[in-house]
């Protein structure tokens, strides 16, 4: 049955909230609440910082000791408090223009000194509060009160930001991907180190209106074509998918450029492959993962990407990727780095 | 044991024997040297945390913050970083948490000059941030005085649950003085206030009553609030009415100088008397009218053109003289050859 | 709070903004003089509980369901 003992963690005393009808804020409060009650989380371990804006106010509506810091202040709030208390959960509730632009600064420094917070970003993409001002994600184009004729600047990509350099912890989501949603949450809460959950919302009544949507539904279909979900192990996202990217360490530096392969073996002295005799070599049962590229294959099984248990999820294993790799974006040159270990029969 | 040390010294041994556990700073001339004893300190003490900030506002708010966390916690800059500072001291005030903020003046405004002393930021104090607020500030004149005076702004920061100043400035900050400090007994108040994780209390900027809750529509709840506040703050200054007065020869004339300023016309002593104020802020009223009483002659000496001279005016409801010394130049001279000349004819 | 067939709805937390009604993949529910309606149909799955931002809608429990369809105490069923 459904758990509804969230709600000891919200002041519903304070309820009908302020937030407008179908504004994702709501959304956002009530599943990080229920997360937080399911991971045990509460007054005595825990506390949240708010910054300024209508995200802000969720901090008031927390069963918990809450910070309410000036604008753009919340991530050197929470630093600051993690710091002296490591023994607190600490929680950052706020929004797309609190965290990235006036509080632009202390997402750089406070992001690369990696305390352990968790960050849930409200990212409608607006400045609500204050009447519908652009923000700083606020996509190009976007007619807002302060670019009446559409946004001429491009918006901040916050998943590039934070994602540059290791350890870090991306997670992209939306209001209307519920599930996935609560899991992103879920693993950000849980992630040991500095995360930050961006939150696609809904910001219907000073944004949405003057976009021409009728209802928060219809922000969010519009999402749905805006995103799509990736699943698995990422590094880095693209601006339109939802998904979680992250990394503890920073990978071992590849040399770019074509590897002199050292020793010349001789094309006829190579080991040939038939395609069912390549699609043997997928990973499986200890076997080595192979690839074929331009007539020759290649043993890729020491790639960091198909380690433990990807293994078994190398959907390329075992196939001539001739084609796959000339329209693929990091081009033919990582596959040079693998030994060769043969060659495709004609 | 008496050593030989500097302001900027003296201020961080201080803030150590009042229990000091945070300190967050940028470096700005010509305080950097107690952001760097704070760094070295943090090294061997596994009870102080430090913190380099990207700039002076998120400094502010991580003292303030680390403070609500249950630490003692301090900051220490100049001028353009004062100014910076503002919105946070008015957040602290509202917050009330109790912590200090060092200001060693330089010769503003702005960029100004870093390496030479002022005392130019005295209206800053009450009119820095925005709204009605009442800060305490002290101001000590010597290098064993700024020791005893950061504990008693600790003192009267646990007391009044806001952010005090100690007032200081570029000569002072780099004096170096003999002093025993390991001799000097002064009481330190300890942390009463509780931190963050032992209720759901919401610590907020935005208007509230003495409960907690928000109420941005209530004139009576604020001024019950505010009234709280000030009765508080009013009646911690009045324990610390500290300042020293010299009667010298001429009955006449008296003069008024504080912090560098005081050291450099002491040897005037014999000829004039002297006032000095410790305590800046709230200005010394009872004190300023019982002393300036008998005089004719009330001569202000600062460096800044006449700030603490307007606050006395109002104090004492009489027109007083000044002498500004402006752009660093102190010299005893120059000071004494400006007194003649108010002097002349009267 | 109204109780309807299967749901609950808190009319002072509800702001009308009816995600739940557009959520409904049955669509049993509809805004009618400013109140959620409920017809039959509902699958309980639970989408209008999970979306509204206001906590205003809720599925009831299937005891409470039960026993305020047929008035009858849970012990009957």
């Amino acid at each position: 049955m459904i758990n509804r003992s969230y709600k000891e963690l919200l002041k519903m005393g304070r309820f009908p909230h302020t937030w407008c009808p179908g504004c994702g804020i709501g959304a956002v409060l009530k599943n990080v609440a229920m997360d937080l009650r399911e991971l045990g989380w509460n007054d005595r371990n825990t506390t949240v910082v708010s910054g300024i804006g209508c995200s802000g106010r969720m901090a008031g509506y927390m069963n918990l000791d809450a910070v309410h810091t000036p604008h753009g202040r919340a991530l050197t709030a929470a630093e600051a408090i993690k710091t002296v208390r490591p023994d607190l959960n600490v929680v950052v509730l706020s929004g797309d223009g609190d965290l990235g632009a006036i509080g632009g600064n202390h997402l750089l420094h406070t992001s690369r000194r990696n305390p352990d917070i968790t960050v849930f970003c409200n990212d409608n993409e607006i400045y609500g509060l204050t009447g519908g001002q652009a923000g700083p994600t606020t996509p190009k184009g976007t007619k807002t009160i302060t670019s009446p004729r559409g946004e001429i600047f491009q918006p901040l990509r916050l998943g590039r930001i934070l994602t540059t350099q290791a350890p870090y912890f991306y997670a992209r989501t939306t209001v209307y991907h519920l599930n996935h949603f609560k899991a992103c949450i879920r693993e950000a809460l849980l992630w040991k180190g500095f995360s930050f959950v961006d939150i696609i919302s809904d910001c219907i009544e000073l944004n949405g209106r003057r976009l021409g949507f009728k209802t928060a539904h219809q922000m969010f279909k519009w999402f749905d074509e805006r995103f799509h979900i990736v699943e698995g192990m990422r590094d880095h996202l693209k601006d339109d998918e939802l998904g979680i990217a992250k990394r503890e360490v920073e990978a071992e530096e590849v040399p770019m450029g074509k590897v002199e392969v050292k020793v010349e073996v001789k094309h006829e002295d190579l080991k040939t492959f038939t395609p069912e005799e390549l699609k043997h070599f997928d990973g499986s049962e200890g076997r080595p993962i192979y690839i074929g590229y331009k007539g020759k294959v290649y043993d890729i099984s020491a790639s960091p990407l198909f380690q433990g248990e990807k293994k078994m999820r190398c959907h390329i294993a075992g196939k001539d990727l001739t084609k796959d790799i000339e329209i693929a974006p990091h081009g033919e040159d990582l596959v040079y780095h693998f030994p060769i270990v043969g060659r495709l029969k004609e | 044991m008496k050593q030989l040390l500097s302001g900027n010294e003296a201020i961080f041994q201080g803030a150590i024997r009042a229990g000091a556990g945070y300190f967050a700073g940028y470096p700005i001339t010509p305080s950097s040297e107690i952001l760097q004893q704070a760094a070295a300190r943090a090294e061997e003490d596994p009870g102080f945390r430090f913190l380099q900030a990207e700039d002076e506002i998120a400094a502010a708010i991580a003292t303030i913050s680390a403070s609500l966390a249950g630490a003692k916690s301090f900051t220490a800059t100049s001028g353009p970083g004062f100014s910076l500072m503002q919105e946070a001291l008015g957040w602290g005030h509202a917050v009330e948490a109790p912590c200090i903020f060092v200001n060693s003046m330089r010769v503003g405004p702005s960029t100004g000059m870093p390496t030479q002393p002022a005392q130019s930021d005295l209206l800053q104090i009450k009119g820095g941030s925005a709204g009605d607020y009442y800060p305490i500030a002290f101001y000590p004149n010597s290098v064993e005085e700024s020791f005893r005076l950061t504990v008693t702004a600790f003192n009267a920061a646990e007391e009044s649950l806001s952010p005090v100043l100690l007032l200081f400035d570029a000569l002072l900050s780099h004096l170096y003085e003999m002093a025993d400090l390991d001799a000097i007994e002064v009481a330190v108040v300890p942390r009463t206030k509780e931190p963050l994780g032992r209720g759901q209390r919401l610590f907020t900027g935005t208007a509230h009553d003495r409960m907690g809750n928000v109420k941005t529509n209530d004139p009576e709840a604020y001024r019950d609030w505010l009234n709280d506040l000030k009765e508080r703050h009013l009646q911690v200054a009045d324990k610390y009415p500290l300042f020293e007065y010299f009667p010298g020869k001429d009955p006449d004339t008296l003069l008024i100088a504080f912090g560098i300023t005081s050291r450099i016309v002491a040897p005037l002593k014999e000829r004039f008397s002297i006032f000095r104020p410790i305590r800046i802020y709230p200005v010394l009223e009872k004190e300023l009218k019982k002393v300036t009483q008998p005089y004719r002659h009330i001569i202000v000496i600062e460096g800044n053109d006449g700030q603490y001279a307007s606050w006395a005016e109002c104090a004492i409801s009489r027109k007083v003289m000044r002498v500004p010394c402006l752009g660093g130049g102190f010299k005893l001279r120059w000071i004494q050859s400006q007194i003649e000349e108010r002097l002349k004819g009267r | 709070m109204k109780p309807r067939l299967n749901v609950i709805w808190n009319e002072i937390y509800c702001k009308r903004c009816i995600i739940c009604v557009e959520v409904c993949p049955v669509g049993v529910l509809s805004l009618e003089m400013d109140e959620i309606a409920e017809k039959p149909g509902c699958i309980r799955c639970y989408q209008c509980e999970r979306y509204c931002p206001d906590i205003a809608i809720e599925v009831m429990d299937e005891k409470e369901r039960l026993s305020s369809e047929f008035g009858v105490g849970s012990s009957e069923i």
